[in-house]
């Protein structure tokens, strides 16, 4: 079977698939997995920095994304390009991060940076204490962030860490547009009245 | 609405305080409270930045988490086929039980299973016409069995052939073919096997008398026995079929009636209670007489099988089995297979004399006229 697809400029699945269609695949399945491996080699960062960013950096982060490309392998033959690759990867990505969650219900940062892996990952140029005092930083946000409920955390995770504009979190989560201010604005406020209760955030005296 | 409550609504309502509206930055550059307020706000910008930068500086995917990716993909397609797991082990405890229960079926069945292993394995070759010696089964140890031979179509129990010959012994044999017919040899009688199948079913009577219990609840099994040029098409029902040394062949009804077809090709049909004894034609004699003894005898032993005979019920309206055109042309195919072609277009001509409320059709007429030629 020749592996044929439709190039479409604005569905971006199709134009990655567009790029294998002179591979002569056996079957469909061959095809899946030349797509799959694309998907992966272009959206593995996207996926990691969003499990990384809705779970905080875990010793489990690794097996979130691994469950995560298994969702998007199985799920890669049925996706018809109807939304952005990306808004679905982000929306797998979430979900499966926010399915783990569910069922750990535990906090992270115990191991940040103390394993092997994550000790061979960190940048080469920043010393020890500039490490510490960036985990320092992250405990303290994710400790207010934990406090939100699902709903916004996820929200204000795509949003501040992510950096996606509203819109994109609306197409990602299938929710309109107000909902997501609403909920960001929400999860802002909390998060910097945790933060600034527990003094991360310097409240400054009126003057 | 004062200018504070609006610059502190804007403040915290601003998706990015970059986008704040320079009239509220205003105020809250010359405001202390509003001041204060966008300063924990941008405080909070600040460490949000750092925290994102953190993030990012955690590293990319390992050529390993590629590796293990993919042995996630593997397994994840096996775990999501449990209930093929399932249905293959469902199925092998389901054939193991059937297994043990037929053998301690045949265990506990004393003769009967041990008749049925050794028809098993001293089957004889389907493909070789030879002769069964029906022997009664060794004595068994508590209550002796019926004298049953059961046989099947290649199945379980004694293989029929066909042109197996079936000899009684020293005492009458009823063999049970497909749970359905009970085909009793009586003593010093042999029969031959023409069919043996479920759907049709055919003696030969060598010598002696055969006696048929015959459920044709399926309407479209065909059963007929043959003794010399006679043929006994059985119609549902109990019928006994002789032959003595002359050749002459009498028909005995028990039950229901069969249909009795000559050399002549003329079919008479003979009810419950009726019998007719028809002498062997002069063509059939002399056939006979030139045929050297029919049936030779197999070592003693072979091929006994012993088991209970189900309780069959006659189908009620067996009896009420007309002679019908299906029936009509087997017969006819049957004489013409057997290579009596005159027989055969006797036969059809007397079938389509017997069978005018269903006659058989014209088309099928021609081709057995053409065959015959």
């Amino acid at each position: 079977m020749v592996a044929t697809y439709q190039e479409t400029s604005d569905r971006p699945l199709a134009s990655i698939l567009s790029r294998t269609k002179t591979v002569i695949a056996d079957d469909d399945a061959a095809a899946n997995v030349l797509a799959f491996d694309t998907v992966y080699r272009e959206q593995r960062g996207r996926v990691l920095a969003t499990v990384r960013s809705v779970l905080g950096a875990s010793d489990e982060i690794e097996d979130v994304v691994q469950l995560v490309f298994i969702e998007i392998h199985r799920c890669l033959p049925r996706f018809e390009g109807r939304s952005k690759l990306s808004t679905w990867i982000y929306r797998i990505a979430v979900n499966v991060a926010l399915q783990h969650l569910r069922k750990k219900k535990r906090h992270r940062w115990l191991t940040l940076g103390l394993t092997g892996d994550e000790d061979q990952r960190q940048t080469s140029g920043r010393n020890l204490t500039a490490q510490l005092e960036d985990r320092e930083i992250l405990e303290e946000v994710y400790a207010s962030v934990d406090k939100l409920s699902q709903k916004k955390r996820v929200v204000w995770v795509l949003h501040e860490l992510q950096g996606l504009d509203p819109q994109q979190i609306a197409d990602i989560l299938d929710i309109p547009m107000n909902t997501v201010r609403s909920r960001l604005l929400s999860a802002r406020r909390d998060v910097m009245a945790d933060l600034t209760r527990r003094r991360v955030v310097p409240e400054r005296e009126a003057t | 609405m004062s200018a504070c409550s609006q610059t502190q609504r804007a403040i915290a309502q601003a998706v990015s305080l970059s986008a704040l509206d320079e009239a509220h930055a205003a105020h809250a550059a010359t405001c202390a409270q509003c001041g204060a307020l966008l300063d924990r706000y941008r405080q909070l910008d600040r460490v949000t930045r750092r925290t994102r930068r953190v993030l990012e500086t955690e590293g990319e995917l390992s050529p390993n988490d590629w590796v293990r990716i993919r042995e996630g993909i593997d397994r994840g397609i096996a775990d999501r086929r449990p209930w093929l797991r399932t249905a293959l082990v469902t199925a092998a405890a389901a054939a193991a039980i059937v297994v043990a229960f037929a053998i301690v079926q045949g265990g506990q069945g004393s003769d009967v299973g041990r008749a049925s292993a050794l028809a098993l394995d001293e089957v004889s070759q389907p493909t070789a016409p030879q002769v069964a010696i029906v022997q009664p089964a060794p004595a068994p140890d508590l209550a002796p069995a019926p004298e049953i031979l059961a046989a099947a179509e290649g199945g379980v129990g004694l293989t029929v052939a066909s042109g197996d010959v079936l000899e009684a012994g020293d005492a009458a044999r009823t063999i049970d073919a497909f749970g359905r017919h009970h085909v009793t040899i009586a003593a010093d009688s042999a029969v031959r096997v023409i069919d043996w199948r479920s759907d049709k079913l055919a003696l030969e009577v060598v010598s002696g008398e055969v006696t048929c219990d015959v459920n044709r609840a399926q309407g479209e099994d065909v059963f007929e026995v043959r003794s010399g040029d006679v043929t006994v098409r059985v119609l549902g029902t109990i019928f006994t079929v002789a032959r003595d040394d002359a050749g002459a062949t009498r028909v005995a009804v028990s039950r229901g009636r069969v249909g009795v077809i000559e050399g002549t090709g003329a079919m008479r049909e003979i009810a419950a209670g009726e019998s007719v004894e028809i002498a062997a034609t002069t063509a059939q004699a002399e056939r006979d007489a030139v045929v050297e003894p029919r049936v030779r005898r197999a070592p003693r032993g072979q091929r006994v099988i012993q088991i209970d005979v189900p309780d069959q019920q006659m189908d009620g309206s067996a009896a009420e089995v007309a002679w019908t055109s299906s029936l009509a042309y087997q017969a006819i195919v049957s004489a013409i297979d057997a290579g009596n072609c005159e027989a055969a277009m006797k036969a059809l001509d007397a079938a389509v004399e017997a069978s005018r409320r269903s006659p058989i059709p014209a088309g099928a007429v021609t081709k057995l006229r053409a065959r015959c030629r």
